[in-house]
């Protein structure tokens, strides 16, 4: 390659890198292909926008709004687990050894015969870069994925996850 | 066309003959030709009385001017003409010419100015309900599995669980 090419080149890869959309960590795509259903709940928030729910929160839930403002991106599908193919459980294994193999750790991985859940996160020094989490519930007949892509500080997503309960689902609306 | 016409091999000599470019046993053998060729016989006297009637010509100098004009035309013409480049020099040139395409090709995406994206009080009212739900599935999850482990089936005890998510005791 001609020596002059070089230097250009490489500022073009390095904005092409900082200029890069929020990663969702977890192959959505591959999810929406274990099932032959749509998505009953889908949620991509990242980016500007993400920005602008955690300035719109800031005087009414201020805890809320700095753990969002350190995010990337905000993740989620939730489908009929009847809808799944076959082979789900291997399936989602292959998911999670990805997040394994990418550097992710197993937090957490639950399985009885009503339900099954797994956690991971990655570590970046003492706070989190990336949380996953895959529930499976066969009495709600739901499976559920969640993707949280930013720094998270691990004391507060537990307390922000107890103080947004199930039951502020059911005013969310229709989706 | 004459069938039977044949060409006489040294014929082609004759001109070098006349002009003394024969080797001297070259030249030997054109002579002994001579009287068995009629052809090259009256092909060469006819050669030899043209050379001796130009010979007999008066020569006229060619005028100074007519030299000058020539030379400075050759000499313009040498000047107009590009240098023709090497093959190196070409390939040298055109791989540069494409390198540098491909840069700015490549480059536009980037160096095009984004619009600020622009989303109305609805779309942040909708998305911060989404946020909000996706907290509440982990909540959900977080207290589901702590659930299940407190029941002690799976030999990860429920502080543990709660302490690595910061739950509340």
């Amino acid at each position: 390659m001609p020596r002059f090419l070089r230097l250009p080149l490489l500022l073009l890869l390095g904005l092409a890198a900082g200029t890069a959309p929020a990663s969702a960590q977890l192959d959505l795509d591959a999810l929406d292909r274990l099932f032959d259903e749509e998505p009953r709940v889908e949620v991509n928030v990242q980016g500007a926008l993400l920005s602008l729910v955690a300035e719109a929160s800031r005087e009414d839930e201020p805890e809320f709004a700095e753990m969002v403002r350190n995010l990337r991106g905000v993740f989620v599908r939730q489908y009929t687990l009847s809808s799944a193919r076959q082979d789900l459980t291997s399936r989602l294994s292959g998911l999670a050894r990805s997040l394994e193999q990418s550097g992710w750790q197993t937090l957490v991985r639950v399985r009885d015969e009503e339900e099954e859940t797994f956690v991971y996160l990655r570590p970046s020094g003492d706070v989190l870069s990336g949380l996953v989490v895959m529930a499976l519930n066969r009495n709600d007949d739901e499976a559920t994925f969640v993707s949280i892509d930013g720094l998270i500080d691990p004391a507060e997503i537990g307390r922000l996850g107890s103080r947004f309960n199930v039951d502020a689902l059911e005013s969310v609306g229709e989706f | 066309m004459n069938a039977s016409t044949t060409i006489c091999p040294h014929a082609p000599r004759l001109d070098a003959y006349l002009d003394g470019d024969l080797t001297a046993d070259e030249a030997r053998a054109f002579e002994r030709h001579l009287p068995h060729c009629p052809a090259c016989e009256r092909d060469l006297a006819l050669a030899g009385r043209l050379q001796a009637e130009l010979a007999a010509l008066d020569t006229e100098p060619c005028p100074d001017d007519v030299f000058d004009a020539a030379l400075a035309r050759i000499q313009a013409l040498d000047r107009d003409r590009a240098p023709i480049p090497s093959r190196r020099a070409r390939t040298r040139r055109w791989l540069v010419g494409a390198g540098l395409g491909l840069a700015v090709l490549t480059a536009i995406p980037f160096l095009r100015p984004t619009p600020p994206e622009r989303y109305s009080a609805a779309e942040v009212a909708q998305a911060r309900q989404d946020v909000e739900l996706a907290f509440a599935l982990l909540g959900a999850t977080t207290r589901q599995t702590t659930a299940l482990v407190r029941d002690g089936a799976f030999g990860r005890s429920a502080s543990e669980i709660r302490d690595g998510l910061a739950l509340p005791r």
